[in-house]
């Protein structure tokens, strides 16, 4: 095999990942894909194995094998682009959704893959986020993998079907046409590269072979042993979530068992969220420059007992699963990873997205804000956490506060650091936000939040950070919650802080 | 025609081109760091006697990533004093469990909130509380930045804050009256932040020379010193921007309308777009992580040049992203450097010579081995190993512009690529290759372009004001009114106005995005008309709702004609070398300075200039037009 050509493919394989993102980004419509780049491309080896992805958002790391999984025993011509949102069908939560398009030269050569999260799929509440769903069916519509394109022919009816189904038509055929437009600058220059390379099938399974070997040797790096880690998201009850990973020459063995079923709410997730958290975890953990693919996680066994909260089963409601219980799992795996490589983790962050949403109607129109809120990151042995930003598997940028009140009939009234909410210790945790907002006119509100009742764990000795809390004029609120609000009330939301590392040195 | 002088402060090198009755003289100093202006000033002392004079600095860059500026306190509206700490509240890097943001410039205990509120509509909902101000203490800062919420919409508790403190006050409604409190807040501040440093330099440079300087901006225009130590945070990418301009005004000069930059140096590429000679610009500059929203020419920084190492890793040949540098440098500079770099790999194959036009020795045996050294690890003799550095090397940054281009919205393909820098005309022919660009084009002065680009740079101010509202719902006689106040500003900093620009950000309601309309009457039908269309093409369709969010207008002053005479005929000089070429052959090299004007050269061939180096393949011909810039074909 020439190192030379490997390279050479290796980067022009990530390229194309790039550069369909960037074809993505500029043409889409939901602010989610535009500004926050809530969207991930990728691209599989004819066996349905991921070669390359960009690095653009981690809750989709672990997702995109399941959509080409779904595709692979399908029947499938050149031409065909399969469109799906399913989370039990290779899907993650209902607002992403994902166009899988097989790449033909004489026979199949892989496939390319762009998802994307749209800014609404329908369903019981507008931004299909609803804080109090039950079952899926109430999260929007579940499109199953079927053809958006067949033979290069648009299935009119498939979209008519789809965009009768959503709140916002146009926006969502732009989003669905951006994705398309992706995928087709994907095939060409995939097509590109597999023309002009005759061994392109070897320097894929080479590509896959480099990206394990990196991962089994800083694996190898680590202590053999095995540890076990467990924390709890805030539901009815504390929901208890659990894992044994045990290190093993260059192995990992991850275990989610012992992990508490799946409840009636939306903190479930679906197998491939909670790998993504998994992948997350690893790509963190390696400190260098990765090629992600499916080498990466040839090294790493995960057990995720079906029927859990890690791996619910249809109909659960699965909305929150992404935001929340994605987090919780990064907050369990580093606590297992502390016992094995300390210097390579750091404490528990505020281990929630504090999703807000408020909607209603002023003056004669709909309206619905959706932000989330960053908070404090935890302290390493090296360093202290930072302040007031989104940790782990979210980096969404926030609304400025004159874009805010320019929109929406909402008073800001406030937009700090939270003082001494980080964890103290030898390093200190990073510090949460407050963020208190008066409504102009009555209205609703949803909150789904964690971390109001057990708090971001310090490290090795560091102190626990400050809990987050919801304020509604100046009174607690639950965590999650949905209420009714009269005009000119304040809502304060106070975000956790990050825990602190190490004892402080008293002297 | 005056005698014209530009000068252009980079790291290593001041550069300096002096056009006299249409000759053109260049040159070089070493840089003076604890005081550039040292180097200004002896480079001038040179060149003799001169009649205008045009500067493109990093003074104030330097001073903010050396974060040596000055002591400032910050007032901002109750409750908000951590917006500049919290950014837009991402992390820089999704992977790196220890990531931090760039520490604020202003510490918190240096920030200070009042009581006062304005809401999106400019209306007072909270009075100024000047007793709460009044406590204050702002005697150990040497100045104060305000930034109060929707103060782009009123200024009036701005100015009354600047009116009750004693020491020097700057107001983000008047550097920056734009809407997005951060960014507003990130420009005034750094813009406070380099002042001392800046105004201070600019006052030497006045006194020693005793003539008006025109200082070049990041949006590729000029305006005088004393109006850049008001607003110096708009000349923190006067280089690379100057740069720039001085491609558009050679592409003009050849008659190529569209063209990609490629500046390859030593660490790093700066690539952009020219389109229909004008170049792309941007007002989401991040100098060292910080936003600054002033206009600026959009460049792309690449992390690869002359001296980005070659390694191996885990079986395949990596070049970048770390890099030796200018110090040690690559191998051959013999300072040191002990890694294969790409300048060690042009050595070995011979493209480079072992001394080049400045006298600088390299050592190809320093070079060989350590490209033996690596080509070993991968079973590889050594020439094979430096042709695949190299052919890494281009493939990434053919994949860079390919990128960049589509970003922006364009195929690579229908442009020309227009290189410079010492490193660039040494891979230009692979990279155009590889991207399907068929024409390139390698300026005369390649070594001095940013200095080049300072003289051919015309005066111009840009003003922004906010005013977000359905476009619609505007009255034409109140914008016209607000384009009327910004150009009143505008004429006290440009001399002679010839020629205003008025334009509009506009997006579709409910966006968060906004593109920048050319506006040339205040007819709504039309400029709607134009932002669909706009729309249309950059993104793929139309809505409705057109919401108005910015107003810019930009003044400019008198144009700055050069002329340069054409190059005359003289016997060309050469002498044969081995490089690789396919094999390694002998080719000619021509000396750059005894080429005459339509020569055509056929590959393979060097072209050896005080400069740059270019490498013209088997497969390329090179001709000269008549001011001695090459133009390679495939």
């Amino acid at each position: 095999m020439d190192p030379i050509t490997l390279e050479i493919i290796r980067n022009k394989l990530i390229g194309i990942t790039e550069e369909m993102g960037v074809s993505l980004v500029r043409t889409a419509y939901s602010p989610n894909i535009k500004e926050r780049k809530d969207c991930s491309c990728a691209i599989f080896d004819r066996h349905g194995r991921l070669i390359a992805q960009a690095e653009h958002i981690p809750v989709h790391l672990g997702a995109m094998p399941f959509a080409v999984k779904t595709i692979l025993d399908k029947e499938f011509k050149k031409g065909d682009v399969f469109i799906l949102n399913d989370p039990y069908l290779g899907g993650t939560h209902l607002p992403d959704i994902t166009l899988v398009s097989p790449v033909f030269d004489k026979e199949l050569i892989g496939f390319v893959v762009t998802r994307a999260h749209h800014s609404d799929v329908g369903g019981k509440t507008p931004g299909s986020m609803p804080s109090d769903s039950t079952e899926i069916y109430e999260e929007g519509l579940i499109i199953p993998p079927v053809k958006i394109i067949s033979e290069g022919k648009i299935q009119r009816d498939i979209v008519d079907l789809i965009l009768s189904n959503v709140r916002t038509k146009k926006e969502r055929e732009g989003d669905i046409k951006a994705q398309i437009s992706a995928n087709s600058t994907g095939e060409v220059r995939l097509l590109d590269v597999y023309r002009r390379y005759p061994d392109f099938d070897q320097y894929t399974e080479e590509i896959l072979r480099y990206s394990e070997t990196i991962v089994r040797k800083e694996l190898k790096k680590m202590q053999d042993i095995k540890v076990r880690s467990e924390d709890y998201l805030e539901w009815e009850k504390l929901i208890k979530i659990r894992v044994e990973v045990e290190k093993k020459n260059d192995e990992l063995f991850i275990d989610f068992s012992g992990t508490d079923k799946e409840i009636s709410g939306n903190l479930n997730c679906v197998e491939s969220i909670t790998l993504s958290s998994v992948y997350y975890m690893i790509i963190g953990l390696m400190q260098r420059d990765l090629m992600i693919n499916e080498g990466c996680y040839r090294p790493i066994k995960v057990k995720i007992p079906k029927g859990t909260i890690l791996n619910a089963k249809k109909p659960k409601a699965v909305v929150a699963g992404n935001v929340e219980t994605s987090q919780r799992i990064v907050d369990v795996l580093m606590g297992a990873f502390s016992k094995i490589v300390p210097e390579r983790v750091i404490a528990q962050s505020q281990g929630t997205m504090n999703n807000i949403i408020i909607g209603g109607t002023h003056k004669n129109r709909n309206f619905t804000y959706y932000e989330t809120i960053g908070g404090g990151m935890g302290a390493s042995l090296f360093n202290n956490g930072e302040s007031g930003v989104h940790c782990h598997m979210t980096n969404t940028l926030n609304t400025p506060i004159e874009s805010l009140e320019t929109e929406y009939p909402l008073h800001v009234l406030r937009y700090s650091l939270r003082d001494n909410s980080g964890g103290s210790g030898n390093h200190k945790g990073g510090s949460g936000i407050i963020r208190e907002i008066q409504v102009l006119t009555d209205c609703i509100i949803s909150i789904i939040s964690e971390r109001r009742e057990i708090a971001p764990k310090g490290l090795f000795g560091g102190q626990n950070a400050e809990k987050g809390v919801n304020l509604l004029n100046g009174k607690k609120i639950p965590g999650k919650c949905t209420l009714k609000l009269k005009k000119e009330d304040i809502v304060t939301i106070e975000t956790p802080g990050g825990g602190g590392c190490g004892q402080l040195d008293t002297e | 025609m005056p005698t014209i002088l530009g000068a252009d402060i980079g790291g290593t090198f001041t550069d300096f081109i002096l056009v006299k009755d249409g000759t053109v003289e260049t040159l070089k100093i070493p840089s003076t760091p604890q005081n550039p202006a040292e180097a200004v000033l002896e480079g001038v002392k040179r060149l003799g006697k001169i009649e205008y004079f045009a500067h493109g600095t990093t003074y104030a860059t330097n001073s903010l990533i050396e974060k040596k500026g000055a002591k400032i306190a910050l007032i901002t509206t109750k409750g908000f004093r951590d917006v500049l700490e919290i950014g837009r509240q991402n992390r820089p890097e999704l992977y790196d469990f220890f990531v931090r943001k760039p520490k604020p410039l202003i510490d918190r205990e240096d920030r200070f909130e009042v009581e006062e509120r304005i809401d999106s509509k400019g209306r007072v909902i909270k009075q100024l509380n000047e007793k709460d101000l009044k406590k204050l203490n702002f005697d150990k800062y040497e100045a104060v930045t305000v930034c109060l919420l929707f103060s782009y919409v009123n200024p009036d508790h701005e100015k009354k804050i600047k009116e009750l403190i004693k020491i020097p006050v700057s107001l983000s409604s008047e550097v920056l009256p734009e809407f997005r409190e951060y960014e507003r807040t990130s420009t005034t501040v750094i813009n406070a932040y380099v002042m001392p440093a800046m105004s201070n330099y600019l006052s030497f440079l006045e006194n020693s020379l005793n003539m008006k300087i025109h200082i070049i901006q990041s949006n590729g225009n000029t305006i005088s010193s004393k109006n850049a130590r008001i607003v110096p945070a708009k000349t923190i990418l006067s280089g690379p921007a100057a740069g720039v301009k001085a491609a558009v005004f050679i592409s003009a000069m050849v008659g190529f309308k569209d063209v990609i930059t490629m500046d390859m140096g030593g660490t790093s590429c700066d690539v952009s777009l020219i389109e229909n000679l004008t170049p792309k610009f941007t007002t989401e500059s991040i100098i060292e992580g910080y936003p600054i929203k002033f206009p600026s020419i959009d460049i792309h920084t690449v992390g690869a040049g002359g001296g980005s190492i070659a390694w191996i890793d885990e079986g395949l040949l990596r070049v970048g992203p770390e890099s030796m540098g200018a110090y040690p440098g690559p191998a051959c500079y013999s300072l040191g450097g002990d890694k294969p770099t790409v300048t060690d790999a042009n050595l070995i194959l011979g493209y480079l010579p072992e001394r080049l036009a400045d006298g600088t020795e390299l050592d190809r045996k320093k070079s060989f081995k350590v490209i033996k050294e690596l080509g070993e690890k991968i079973n590889l003799e050594p020439i094979q190993t430096a042709l695949g550095i190299l052919k890494v090397t281009d493939s990434n940054m053919s994949n860079a512009i390919r990128v960049i281009s589509v970003e922006r919205g364009y195929d690579p393909r229908k442009f020309s690529l227009f290189v410079f820098g010492g490193a660039g005309p040494l891979h230009s022919g692979r990279i155009a290759e590889e991207i399907g660009v068929k024409t390139i084009l390698i300026p005369r002065y390649s070594g001095v372009l940013s200095a080049l680009g300072t003289l051919v740079s015309e005066p111009a101010c840009d003003f922004v004001q906010s005013r977000i509202a359905l476009l619609r719902d505007c009255h034409p006689l109140e914008l016209e009114d607000i384009y009327r106040k910004m150009e009143e500003n505008g004429r006290k900093i440009i001399d002679e106005v010839k020629r205003i620009e008025r334009s509009m950000d506009l997006r579709y309601k409910g966006q968060s995005y906004e593109i920048n309309i050319p506006v040339t009457s205040l007819d709504f039908d039309k400029i709607e008309k134009n932002f669909d269309n706009a729309h249309e093409k950059l993104y793929g369709y139309t809505s409705t709702e057109i919401e108005l969010v910015n107003l810019r207008s930009k003044l400019f002053g008198k144009e700055n004609k050069i002329e340069i005479k054409k190059a005359e005929k003289r016997k060309a000089e050469n002498y044969m070398r081995e490089a690789h070429f396919d094999e390694i052959i002998e080719v000619p090299v021509y000396y750059y300075d005894t080429l005459s004007p339509k020569m055509n050269l056929k590959g393979p061939c060097i072209i050896e200039g005080k400069e740059t180096t270019v490498l013209v393949r088997s497969n390329e011909t090179a001709s000269l037009d008549e001011y001695l810039n090459i133009i390679m074909r495939r």
